[in-house]
């Protein structure tokens, strides 16, 4: 029989240890990955792995059955990359733009890449992928990247649906159609 | 596109964010052969998914995981070992003594039931060890107390009445 990640989250909050095994089997690779493509730097995206999953372990007994794991896992490894994001965003290390609103305030701003540089295809697209807004760079990854339905990336990023597909819309635009305007085929 | 569509390119974004029924879903589908730049925008999202998903295909380092699993192992050890009410052998592993022991200690220590299961409430336990700890200590003072009101009886010093009653048995 396979369990459910709730039914998982449920048995570990009464005490069986296997089923955090699992779920941490289940998760840790893809926190990993989704931290990676949020941060671009491996140990501190191995830290936020650690961080994630023991905030889940000492938070356990808190665990809600109604709320879905997914979207609590998801919201509390997004929450620890906006702090890391805010801890690094002086040092520019991320190449965030210089943008603090919520990624729905404002259009977004494309970049267009320098002509006499030729970059990679690839390499391309993850510059336009990390200049995006922050919250609207974890709403593209959450969706495209994770599969993450539209309610659970609201409840991972603490907004509306509405918001969250307002950033995805722009999100796409900017990725998208700025490469069939010359800047980036993709 | 005729105006009499119902489904059309103002449907992109529902259908990639996944709100469209199983209908207008197929009605986009349908769409989607017959709309070049929609067709072109789906393209590109999904060439784009593929190389998201190749260039962040990194697993854990295998230390880093072990570290995160003794980690977590470590933590919930600590509270496991902190909860509130325990059983017969997380009493024992509290107490650092066998499961034995603590079954043969059953008559002396605080403890309640829960449909049948005995259980021992840890600020209960703590409360017990302070009052062994404080018997314990008590015993202690009354042999050191005992010991040295025999020594005292031992080497004090001769008295007069002493001298006399020798000289009388001489």
């Amino acid at each position: 029989m396979t369990f459910g990640d709730d039914d998982l989250m449920v048995m570990f909050a009464a005490g069986v240890r296997e089923a955090f095994d699992m779920l941490y089997e289940r998760y840790r690779n893809r926190i990993y990955r989704f931290a990676i493509a949020c941060i671009r730097n491996e140990s501190d995206a191995e830290d936020i792995v650690q961080d994630v999953f023991l905030s889940i372990a000492r938070a356990a007994e808190l665990y809600e059955p109604r709320s879905r794991f997914r979207a609590w896992i998801f919201s509390i490894t997004s929450n620890r990359i906006r702090s890391w994001i805010a801890k690094h965003a002086s040092r520019q290390e991320v190449g965030w733009p210089d943008d603090s609103s919520d990624g729905v305030g404002k259009e977004p701003r494309c970049p267009s890449p320098a002509p006499d540089v030729i970059l990679s295809r690839r390499q391309e697209l993850l510059n336009l992928l990390n200049r995006l807004p922050h919250d609207q760079k974890l709403a593209f990854l959450l969706r495209e990247l994770e599969g993450l339905p539209i309610e659970d990336i609201a409840k991972s990023l603490d907004t509306s649906t509405v918001n969250v597909r307002v950033m995805l819309h722009r999100a796409r635009r900017c990725m998208l159609e700025r490469g069939s305007s010359g800047g980036v085929s993709i | 596109m005729t105006p009499s569509d119902r489904i059309d390119c103002q449907h992109l974004d529902e259908y990639l964010d996944g709100l469209l029924d199983r209908e207008k879903t197929a009605a986009f589908l349908v769409h989607l052969d017959e709309c070049p730049e929609c067709l072109n925008l789906v393209n590109k999202l999904t060439e784009l998914r593929e190389a998201m998903a190749e260039e962040f295909c990194v697993d854990l380092q295998d230390d880093r995981d072990l570290r995160i699993r003794k980690a977590v192992s470590e933590l919930r050890n600590r509270r496991e070992q902190s909860r509130d009410v325990m059983d017969i052998e997380q009493l024992a592993e509290f107490l650092g003594v066998s499961t034995g022991t603590v079954v043969g200690m059953l008559d002396q220590l605080p403890t309640f039931e829960i449909n049948g299961h005995l259980r021992f409430r840890r600020e209960k336990i703590v409360e017990w060890i302070e009052d062994e700890e404080a018997k314990m200590q008590w015993e202690r003072d009354v042999s050191m107390m005992r010991r040295s009101e025999r020594n005292v009886l031992l080497y004090r010093k001769p008295t007069d009445d002493d001298t006399d009653k020798k000289r009388r048995i001489v």
